[in-house]
This record gives structure tokens, C-alpha cells and sequence, in this order.
């Protein structure tokens, strides 16, 4: 097509968006159903753990990943969890008070992210009350909430 | 779930622009089909390209894969050799837009045009999506523009 080509002239001027004349997203929203609950037979505890670190990578991108944290000593976590709920409370009230300067995409991460994350968070705490002296739950439990905090500072600075 | 609102707000033209042009009948259920799809699909999206150029592939994919599942449907009733692209043009009348010109090509014909001239994809990656060959392609495009120059300058 050349450009005095009276088709090509038309399709120039043709408009790159073109919104729907209802909005669909009444239709769309009840047909978005939530990730389905895992199941235990098919999917161990620490699945979700894996599932979050993943999407975790994804969000924070290898260069700015933060060194991983040595693994918590059960003794010091109830100290530690106090002090991490309430910079967890405080980095989420930043991050939603950026919540609207913050690309769409890369909220959208963030938040599938933090949907992950508190998700094998629930089933670490679901194992830990039929395995409450378990160690390795204590550590994974730990870790977890490092990675939140890690995941929140991040998407602060975004 | 209001991240995904704001993503379909920022996307919803682009989106169903191409719907509207590719599935000229079923641009709302297109749309709503491709958004629904990208909810299901986010977990694969692992933002190494941009949020918009996936959804837009894979609203391309949507359609062609619902046009085929329909042309599928038709072809159990009644006897076809090339969905759409064999039939005779629906006539243009003197005076139509391009907008409405497009619409009115056939089936396979318009999605190649748009993909192609519109979209700006490649033949080879036309012919990938659509599962037709390069030449066939080619070949609806050359049709699809001769109709339209023809419908531009009734």
C-alpha cells in the first residue's frame, strides 16, 4: 500500500481504541472466581510456600531481591512477629497510600503476590494446629512473614 | 480483584477495538471473553513483556479459537469447505466507512486484514495463529483490501 492509497489514508485515520457502549465489567466481574482452595492431598504445605517465593522473584526481579534471611530460632519468634506485625502494618499503610501512583501491572503483581504469600501462610498455620511442636513449621512460618515484609518494602519503593 | 478492574479499565478499549473489528457480531462477548481468559491465564503472566501486548495476544486467541469452534458447529449442520472464506461477500453499500466496510468482509478475510494492517502482525505469525499457510495469508489480505478499495470508492 502506498501512501496516496485512499485505503491507507483511511485506515490511518482509523481510532486505536474504541470503548464498548455499556460497561462490560458488570459481566465480567461474577464470572471471575477466586483461585481455588488448594487441596491437601494434592498439594503439601509447602507448596504455597514455593508458589509465593516464585511469584515473589517475579514481583521484586532478581536485582533488587533481598539476601535471604537466616532461618528463625522458634525461641525468638514470638519477640521477632511482634515488632514484624507492626512494620507489616506500617509498610502496608504505605504501600496503599502509593496504591494510586503505582502502575496497574505492577500492583497487579504486588497483589497477587501478597494474595500468595498470605495464602501459605494459612496453610502453614492450618499444619501448625495439628503439628504444633513442629520446627520446621515455626521456620517456614518465619521465613514467610520475612518474605511479606521483603515483598512490602519493595513495592513501597516501587 | 480492584487491580484487575483497573487493568480492564486501562485495556478495555484497545481490547475490544480489536474484537469489534476481528468479531464484528460478538465484539461485547469477545471482550468479556478475553478479560475473563486473562484472569484465568494471570498466573502464566510473569511480566516479561508488557501486560498489554500479552492480553492482546491472547484476546486474538480467544477469538480465533471461538471463530474456529463456531465454524466447527456450522460445519456439523451443513456442508462447508472453507468457513468464511469461500462465501460470497455480504454487499457493500455506496457510502459505508471503513469501519463498516470492515465488518462486512468475510470472516476469515477481515481477520487477516486486521490482524495484518491494523494489528501489525506478520504473515508468518498470522498464519501461526490462524493455522493457515503464508500464502494463504497472503492471499486473503490481497482480497480483503481489493473489497475494501472497492467499497471506499462506491
Amino acid at each position: 500500500m502506498t501512501p496516496d492509497d485512499p485505503l491507507f489514508k483511511a485506515l490511518q485515520a482509523l481510532p486505536r481504541e474504541i470503548a464498548p457502549e455499556r460497561d462490560l465489567w458488570e459481566d465480567i466481574r461474577p464470572a471471575l472466581q477466586p483461585p481455588a482452595p488448594a487441596q491437601p492431598a494434592a498439594a503439601p504445605w509447602w507448596s504455597g510456600l514455593l508458589a509465593a517465593a516464585a511469584i515473589l522473584l517475579v514481583a521484586v526481579g532478581t536485582g533488587q531481591l533481598v539476601p535471604e534471611p537466616p532461618p528463625a530460632e522458634p525461641a525468638a519468634e514470638a519477640g521477632w512477629s511482634e515488632q514484624m506485625a507492626s512494620g507489616m502494618a506500617a509498610l502496608e499503610e504505605t504501600l496503599a497510600s502509593h496504591r494510586d501512583e503505582m502502575e496497574p501491572e505492577m500492583w497487579l503483581i504486588v497483589d497477587q503476590s501478597l494474595g500468595e504469600i498470605d495464602d501459605a501462610m494459612r496453610r502453614i498455620e492450618a499444619a501448625m494446629a495439628q503439628r504444633p511442636d513442629d520446627p520446621q513449621l515455626e521456620v517456614a512460618r518465619a521465613r514467610l512473614r520475612q518474605q511479606r515484609v521483603a515483598l512490602l518494602r519493595t513495592a513501597v519503593n516501587l | 480483584m480492584q487491580a484487575f478492574e483497573d487493568l480492564y479499565r486501562a485495556h478495555v478499549g484497545r481490547i475490544h477495538a480489536l474484537c469489534r473489528r476481528m468479531a464484528p457480531a460478538e465484539a461485547d462477548e469477545m471482550t468479556q471473553r478475553a478479560f475473563v481468559r486473562a484472569w484465568e491465564a494471570l498466573p502464566s503472566f510473569q511480566g516479561r513483556s508488557a501486560f498489554g501486548s500479552w492480553l492482546h495476544r491472547l484476546a486474538v486467541n480467544v477469538i480465533l479459537t471461538e471463530k474456529r469452534s463456531a465454524a466447527r458447529r456450522l460445519a456439523r449442520v451443513i456442508s462447508i469447505d472453507d468457513p468464511g472464506g469461500s462465501r460470497a461477500p455480504r454487499p457493500v453499500a455506496a457510502g459505508m466507512d471503513l469501519e463498516r466496510a470492515i465488518a462486512a468482509l468475510p470472516d476469515r478475510a477481515r481477520q487477516v486484514f486486521v490482524l495484518h494492517d491494523i494489528e501489525g502482525y506478520k504473515h508468518r505469525e498470522i498464519a501461526d495463529c490462524m493455522n493457515i499457510s503464508e500464502g494463504t495469508s497472503k492471499g486473503q489480505l490481497h482480497r480483503a483490501r481489493k473489497l475494501l478499495r472497492e467499497a471506499l470508492t462506491a
